[in-house]
């Protein structure tokens, strides 16, 4: 069990519902992954998607927690709109704030994301800001009010996993009260498991599982990876060594003796 | 007069009211609405009026990462 906001989860695995190839298999993916928050997202009604109803439904059936994301948005401004548009459509106060800066890795923008951070805060959301690694970024947002960072791990569906370590293993180190999430960039099951050894509290993903041969298969993979990296984070993973060391005690064994 | 909804041009006669637009425009399913970038709560379409080259946008559910 965890805390994410203000609620208690077994979980740790978040979603996202796009790219599946069906909506039966979006639907079986996230059963299959356990997961209790699922992403979603706005779109302009168009006449074929009937007001979006179909998906709406299918939604209603799952039973899990909504996040709502602001995809898509530029500016502040839009993703403030946006936000409210989500929270009166999903009932939620809920929003991952995504502000893109940089069309070609759509990199957050960190100085659109403190912006809208600090106004949707005060309008009394949960913001989830989707960041990059920069950990004065961060502490602004956590000095704003977030209670939970959501990081990358790499850049949008690109699944190259955590390309900077470092920097994740830093954010970990310093904002030690802080729900951490990566988001983004994770394309294999080890990736989330190095992540979750690494300390972080749960991992956003989406493309890794919709486009995989057998996204419910691969959604069972996360799963196990997930809890696999959470439970050598808290049994205590060893430190890395220089010189080998033998793990089979060498005093006593058969023709063993003191080297001169 | 004409309004852009969705980016489309649209034009409205009697159905200056918001809620009167919606009603004949809006697609069946839950939606939430902006007016020129501003989000506008349900409880202000009765109250709302459109004017001349108001961008509308009307969004509804739709899957996300």
């Amino acid at each position: 069990m965890w805390q994410l906001a203000d609620e208690t989860l077994d979980s740790r695995f978040l979603i996202g519902t796009a790219l599946y190839p069906s909506p039966q298999i979006m639907l079986d993916a996230i059963k299959a992954s356990k997961s209790q928050v699922v992403t979603v997202s706005l779109r302009r009604q168009t006449p074929e998607q009937q007001g979006g109803q179909d998906f709406w439904r299918l939604l209603s059936s799952l039973n899990v927690n909504l996040l709502p994301n602001t995809a898509g948005c530029h500016s502040a401004k839009e993703a403030i709109t946006t936000a409210n548009m989500a929270r009166e459509l999903f009932n939620t106060n809920w929003i991952k704030l995504e502000v893109i800066g940089d069309e070609y890795n759509l990199q957050p923008d960190p100085f659109a994301l403190v912006e809208a951070t600090k106004e949707l805060i005060a309008q009394g959301f949960e913001v989830f800001p989707y960041t990059t690694d920069d950990l004065v970024v961060c502490e602004k947002l956590v000095e704003l009010g977030c209670r939970i960072l959501m990081p990358w791990g790499a850049p949008i569906g690109t699944g190259k996993g955590l390309i900077n370590p470092y920097a994740l293993k830093t954010l970990r180190q310093r904002l030690g009260k802080i729900t951490l999430i990566v988001d983004a960039g994770i394309g294999a099951p080890s990736h989330a498991a190095q992540a979750m050894e690494l300390g972080y509290d749960g991992i956003l993903l989406n493309t890794a599982v919709a486009n995989a041969r057998d996204p419910i298969t691969m959604a069972k993979a996360f799963e196990q990876a997930l809890n696999a990296g959470r439970l050598g984070y808290e049994a205590g993973i060893m430190h890395e060594r220089d010189l080998a060391k033998p793990s089979t005690p060498t005093l006593g064994t058969p023709f063993w003796h003191q080297q001169p | 007069m004409n309004v852009l909804l969705n980016a489309q041009s649209t034009p409205i006669d009697s159905e200056r009211v918001l809620q009167k637009f919606l009603d004949k425009h809006a697609g069946n399913g839950p939606f939430a609405v902006a007016i020129n970038e501003q989000f506008i709560p349900k409880t202000d379409y009765t109250n709302t009026l459109l004017n001349d080259g108001d961008r509308i946008d009307v969004v509804s559910p739709m899957q996300g990462g």
